[in-house]
């Protein structure tokens, strides 16, 4: 039962992110840098937030405030990331396959949003599904039904993608000089993460409405940046 | 038709050229009785600057840059007349009109790029300058880090702009890469005076955008292709890891044991009992050991005492591989309670060794002798984290500046022995490269025009490139100009290219020796180049099938798989000590948590890309794992003390209290829920 749960869980969380690594990102030497990068900048958001959370003892108990900081962190690494792709999009468009197809900015989007989120989806649960492995389960608090573990993974799916389409929105948004999509990305970043409160917590079925509101926010967003796309 | 279309582009840059220098000569019909003003034999070139009114001229490439340094460049009229000095050669037109115009076809339409924006002309003139001079010199013109940086971008984009807008006149033409239909140069008659102009040697040819686009390419290739096997061993370290630490009771309390007792900054950095200074003795003994090695090394290269250099690498490879074996594969059976008779467990070491020395040593494909250096260096990072936590935390940090010394030094070991190389222009064997330690990178560069769109998209292309030098330059040039009339088909096997598995980066395996740079490691920089720049002179060099100008020997164009492998050899290069103190440090991380490996995975992959970054920046040999291990370090102790917790406090568990004498936890409530809160 462990290692079948191990590896349910595993393909559950990164089974999604590991395919459109491999069958797209993978393929392209460019686009798997800009991924380690911007997994780098990540990386470099949550020890930063996790720094504050570390100093700030009041921080400690309170997931509302830990959340608050971990999330305002992320999105503002997401801006610098901006940065430094545009200082660094003219290179990388030209030496991109295709230097001149309007796709390149929303693929370079797509790509290190995904790699925001599948570093986002190790560091939190790549532990948990360490844990996972041994031989007993967690229940779920707000679904006894349900385990922790993969309730776990069904929303670290959830978070690699809706990070890639964060990014894309987010970018979009940025490089026409607007700030509106950011604004969006940053309300549903909050509320996708303090909607996962609701899983520890003892409101009935909490796990599932928490997991429903990540899919709607990443149908939104997904459209959302999808759209100027098919526009233009 | 395509030929009418290149000789359009061909004529048309060429054009603009001649009325833009100063060196509108019409030299059509010089009588090859000129002499060399240099050595007096009969002269085939000829100052492009300075045109004919100088009468200067050159019997090849070498003897102009001795003139140039030895005092021409202080009269050549060129650099009176152009504030931005250029120097040039001209071919004079009955040297192989075919060769010549190839070349010059490939000149001229990097040009015909680069005329559409004035700030393109200047800097390409700039740049011809420093291609001129040596190695030293392109790297002192540029001596800000952050200046090289900027230039970096903004070359990028003035180029961007240049290929937008030549996109407009000759759409099938952009770009020297895509010149290569193979018969169409040969048959282009010689040139008249305005395109002889055009037609300089390519050891003048300047940094061009393209070429710095190509550049830069090339090492996104390369630090793809080094960055697998570098996972691959950090990822079979790991593993050993896990494996063999699987002790943790099957019965704990619950969750994660990484969750149970809080981790202290002290606990973190491993300082439980021994003192801090007979852990600082010991990572002091250790590293002597590897600067020892490295000494004997360098010395025995020094004095070209080769034999005893292999005997002692085969030596060294049969231990590693042997004991470190035995030690994995003991702790394997050991950590899951397997039985295995010493006989069968004997039989299968020496099996792997055997096989391990011969593929390494004698003969093997490429693909498995990198199986065989990855598993050797994995098993060699495992072995070293049985060291004590501090004494393996110091020893990694003082390994770094050992790194730093020995590259980067005056008389520093490993760069002793690039200068050896280059000055003796005799090459380090490739045998050495995969049994020491350090490794070299040849920052080499992508010989611009060897591929064209097409093999551009294909991922895993990697051209084993001459050394970023004036010379190398040069010759690049010259393959430009080959493949332009050289079908595809026929040099592709031997620059070239292996397939997108990306499983040739070669990982120079140097020993047990430890330390690590990358260098410049290039034959032919070796070969043609050292401190007196000489490259070979086109027409020797060009015979339809001598592609291979750049190697000084010619080989058959069609050779079997081993001229690839060997080319492939030629590419970036990263020492065994440097995946193997990637590997030490994750795995050391990994004897943690999770976390603390992902973040140190992570941190070194980044130090890896920026060392190549620097690499491809400063084309000369870096050391490798100083800015992979500051990051490694400084993020496993951050991530160590404080995301460790952080992570854990996002896992909403029960209520639990810590039971003093029984050292475990206890889960409390009514409930027996938890849940996680992603942020």
């Amino acid at each position: 039962m462990t290692l079948i749960s191990f590896f349910g869980n595993a393909l559950t969380a990164y089974g999604p992110a590991l395919a459109v690594f491999l069958l797209y990102v993978a393929r392209n030497a460019q686009l798997v840098i800009l991924l380690m990068t911007s997994a780098f900048f990540w990386l470099l958001s949550i020890l930063f937030s996790s720094v504050f959370w570390y100093l700030i003892k009041p921080l400690q108990n309170v997931p509302v405030g830990t959340i608050f900081v971990a999330v305002t962190l992320q999105e503002l690494f997401r801006f610098l990331f901006f940065k430094l792709m545009s200082k660094a999009e003219k290179g990388l468009n030209i030496i991109a396959k295709t230097p001149n197809s309007p796709l390149n900015r929303p693929a370079n989007a797509f790509v290190t949003g995904l790699g925001f989120g599948i570093m986002s989806g190790l560091t939190l649960y790549l532990s948990q599904l360490a844990e996972s492995a041994g031989p007993a389960i967690l229940a779920c608090n707000s679904c006894p039904g349900m385990d922790v573990f993969f309730v776990g993974a069904l929303t670290t799916c959830l978070f690699i993608f809706l990070h890639s389409v964060w990014n894309m929105v987010a970018f979009d948004g940025w490089y026409r000089g607007q700030w509106l999509p950011f604004g969006f990305v940053m309300i549903s970043h909050y509320a996708a993460s303090y909607g996962t409160l609701l899983t520890p917590s003892s409101i009935e079925y909490g796990c599932a409405i928490a997991l429903l509101i990540d899919f709607v926010i990443l149908i939104v967003c997904t459209t959302l940046a999808v759209r100027p796309i098919l526009v233009s | 038709m395509a030929n009418q279309q290149e000789d359009e582009a061909f004529n048309k840059p060429a054009q603009e050229e001649g009325t833009l220098g100063a060196h509108t000569t019409g030299n059509g019909d010089f009588p090859i009785t000129t002499l060399c003003t240099v050595c007096g034999r009969p002269a085939r070139y000829m100052c492009s600057l300075c045109g004919a009114q100088a009468q200067v001229y050159y019997c090849d490439p070498s003897c102009q840059t001795f003139d140039w340094n030895s005092g021409h460049k202080a009269v050549c009229a060129g650099m009176h007349n152009n504030g931005a000095a250029a120097v040039r050669e001209t071919t004079l037109p009955n040297t192989s009109p075919a060769v010549s115009s190839a070349v010059s076809l490939a000149n001229a339409s990097s040009m015909a790029s680069l005329d559409n924006t004035g700030r393109g002309r200047v800097r390409q003139r700039r740049r011809r300058v420093r291609g001129r001079g040596n190695v030293a010199q392109v790297i002192n013109a540029e001596t800000h880090f952050i200046d090289r940086i900027k230039g970096f971008f903004s070359r990028g984009s003035s180029q961007h702009q240049s290929t937008h807008s030549i996109q407009s006149i000759p759409p099938t033409i952009p770009t020297p890469t895509t010149l290569r239909t193979p018969d169409s140069h040969i048959v282009v008659p010689p040139r008249t005076s305005s395109s002889v102009e055009n037609q300089e040697h390519p050891i003048m040819e300047p940094l061009t955008e393209e070429e710095k686009l190509e550049d830069l390419k090339f090492y996104m290739e390369q630090v793809y292709l080094i960055i697998k096997p570098v996972l691959c061993c950090i990822a079979l370290s790991i593993l050993w890891v896990k494996l063999t630490t699987e002790s943790s009771p099957n019965f704990s309390t619950g969750i994660g044991e990484t969750a149970a007792p809080p981790s202290t900054v002290g606990s973190t950095f491993g300082s439980d009992d021994k003192g801090n200074t007979s852990a600082f003795i010991n990572a002091l003994i250790i590293l002597g050991q590897i600067v020892g090695a490295t000494i004997v090394v360098v010395v025995l290269f020094y004095f070209n005492c080769m034999k005893i250099l292999f005997g002692f690498f085969i030596l060294v490879v049969t231990a590693l591989l042997g004991t470190f074996g035995w030690t994995l594969g003991s702790e394997l059976l050991i950590s899951h309670n397997l039985a295995l008779d010493q006989v069968t467990f004997w039989f299968f070491i020496w099996n792997m060794t055997a096989v391990g020395v011969l593929m390494i040593f004698y003969k093997g494909p490429l693909f498995l002798q990198q199986v065989y250096l990855v598993l050797m260096s994995s098993m060699m990072a495992y072995t070293l984290t049985k060291l004590p936590a501090l004494t393996a935390w110091i020893l990694l940090a003082l390994l770094a500046v050992w790194d730093l010394i020995a590259v980067l030094c005056p008389f520093g070991p490993l760069r002793i022995l690039v200068e050896t190389s280059q000055n003796e222009e005799r090459e380090i064997p490739a045998l050495l490269y995969t049994v020491m330690v350090w490794m070299m990178a040849t920052p080499g560069e992508p010989p611009s025009s060897t591929r064209d769109q097409s093999r551009v998209s294909d991922p895993a292309i990697i051209a084993p490139a001459p050394a970023y030098t004036p010379n190398a330059r040069w010759s690049r040039g010259v393959e430009s100009a080959v493949s332009s009339w050289t079908p595809l088909s026929e040099y592709g096997d031997e620059r070239h290219l292996t397939d997108s598995s990306g499983q040739d980066v070669e990982l120079d395996v140097r020993n047990s020796t430890g330390t690590e740079m990358i260098g410049v490691n290039n034959e032919v920089a070796r070969g043609h180049q050292g401190n007196t720049p000489m490259p070979p002179t086109i027409p020797a060099a060009l015979p339809s099938q001598g592609c291979r100008v750049t190697d000084g020997e010619s080989r058959a164009p069609n050779d079997s798989e081993e001229e690839e492998e060997e080319a492939a050899r030629g590419g970036l290069k990263l020492g065994l000590g440097d995946f193997v103190f990637y590997s030490v440090l994750v795995a050391r991380a990994a004897l943690f948590d999770w976390i603390t490996t992902v973040t140190c995975t992570v941190a070194v992959l980044t130090g890896l890309n920026m060392t190549i970054f620097l690499l491809a920046l400063y084309q000369k040999a870096l050391p490798a794992l100083p800015i992979s291990i500051a990051f490694g370090i400084l993020f496993y102790f951050v991530s160590s003390v404080t995301l460790t917790p952080f992570t854990n406090e996002l896992v909403r568990r029960q209520d639990k209290i810590f039971i003093e004498g029984a050292d475990t936890w206890l889960w409390v409530g009514k409930n027996g829920g938890g849940g996680m809160i992603y942020v």
